[in-house]
């Protein structure tokens, strides 16, 4: 028997949790760092155009 | 809204700090790379399409693969579907008898990641504590130099097995290990950047070796998802090990970017780690800026997926619209 609920819901506000729509300030803090650029992913990242790959456009011409 | 999001800004300034972390290096082993090219992605996609697209299970290496013993239950289920693997969850795949169909990397460390795939050359890498002082991969705690050699073992064992999903990015010190230990190659360029601005490194790095560009999602697990989104085009992907987070209790020193957050935060480090309450869980789990900007792409990245996701991760803070959160056991089972 599954104890995990099915579907997606909004959470209310939970002791301990995240607020809803806001940034603290100390997280905010992270932005105004140099060590910013060592806090980002794994690899860069974009989307464009609602494609998952993009195969040259005009550069296979 | 669901869960805080970052403004407009921050994920600006999120993606353009990774940008400039990753395309220096990305694009230089892309050049480094240009002798292991063969095939690529789309070469994959023309060989599967008489295939009748199937469900993916898509591993990745968060904390809760070992916490919720994901592989037991799916070797348990008989699933039947295509396995992708993250490169960092491979080792914990292979040592549990699970061989995976795909196992994909992106990452350009020229020195973390090859130790995914048994690194022929571990003693001689800079000194670095980073699997050690996390929860990675258990294994990875103790006897390092004991469990490399497994995994070189184990590798070379399997790997005529096993196509490999590489990003022109990751080291070719992967290529070249992965093509000794008898891997087919699949090749793919990251998606740096829109590739219509003048100084594009999208383009540039399609112009060299002309090779197609996917979407990362900015980590390895979520190009994972893209990949069998797109490519494989199942009709339902299935993630595990994608918590985006750490479970309750986590020390911060344990946590990936630690030694960054010492930096802006020398008093007190956890001010820069965020703790996110999982309403299907009803956990609070604990993130920090770059697992919370891979949770909050994902959110956008669901939304124009052509196949449904179900997170049967069991941990973590990825949920959302379009994402079905649910137990691994009865995910797997409906869709046998």
């Amino acid at each position: 028997m599954s104890k995990f609920l099915k579907g997606n819901y909004e959470i209310a506000d939970k002791e301990g949790g995240g607020t809803s729509g806001t940034v603290n300030d100390d997280f905010s803090k992270v932005f105004e760092s140099k060590a910013l650029e060592k806090l980002g992913g794994s690899i860069a990242f974009v989307v464009k155009k609602d494609q998952f790959v993009w195969d040259g456009g005009d550069d296979v011409q | 809204m669901a869960v805080m999001m970052f403004s407009e800004e921050q994920f600006r300034l999120l993606s353009e700090a990774t940008l400039k972390k990753t395309a220096g290096l990305g694009l230089q082993h892309a050049r480094e790379n240009l002798p292991y090219l063969g095939k690529t992605i789309r070469d994959l996609q023309t060989e599967l399409v008489a295939k009748t697209p199937a469900p993916a299970l898509v591993i990745s290496a968060g904390p809760s693969l070992h916490k919720r013993n994901s592989l037991a239950t799916i070797k348990e289920s008989g699933f039947q579907g295509q396995i992708v693997c993250a490169d960092g969850a491979f080792g914990h795949c292979l040592r549990n008898g699970l061989i995976p169909d795909y196992v994909l990397t992106v990452d350009p460390d020229p020195h973390r990641i090859i130790r995914w795939f048994g690194d022929p050359r571990l003693s001689e890498r800079p000194e670095d504590d980073y699997f050690r002082r996390q929860d990675l991969d258990p294994a990875l705690h103790n006897d390092e130099y004991r469990k490399n050699e497994e995994m070189i073992r184990l590798v070379n064992q399997y790997g005529p097995k096993i196509k490999l999903i590489i990003s022109t990015s990751a080291s070719p010190e992967i290529a070249k290990r992965c093509l000794d230990a008898g891997m087919t190659l699949y090749w793919w360029n990251p998606l740096y950047d829109d590739y219509d601005r003048p100084d594009s490194v999208s383009r540039a790095v399609f112009r060299l070796n002309r090779v197609p560009c996917m979407v990362t999602g900015g980590n390895v697990g979520t190009s994972c998802w893209v990949f069998a989104q797109t490519i494989l085009q199942s009709p339902d992907v299935i993630l595990v090990g994608m918590d985006c987070s750490y479970p309750p209790g986590t020390k911060p020193e344990n946590t990936q970017y630690y030694e960054y957050l010492k930096e802006i935060f020398p008093e007190d480090p956890a001010k820069g780690l965020v703790r996110i309450f999982n309403p299907h869980l009803e956990e609070t789990w604990l993130t920090d800026p770059g697992y919370y900007w891979y949770a909050q792409i994902f959110r956008q990245l669901v939304k124009m997926a052509p196949g449904r996701t179900h997170n049967c991760t069991e941990g973590g803070i990825l949920f959302g619209e379009g994402i079905e959160f649910r137990g691994l056991a009865e995910t797997l089972a409906s869709l046998s």
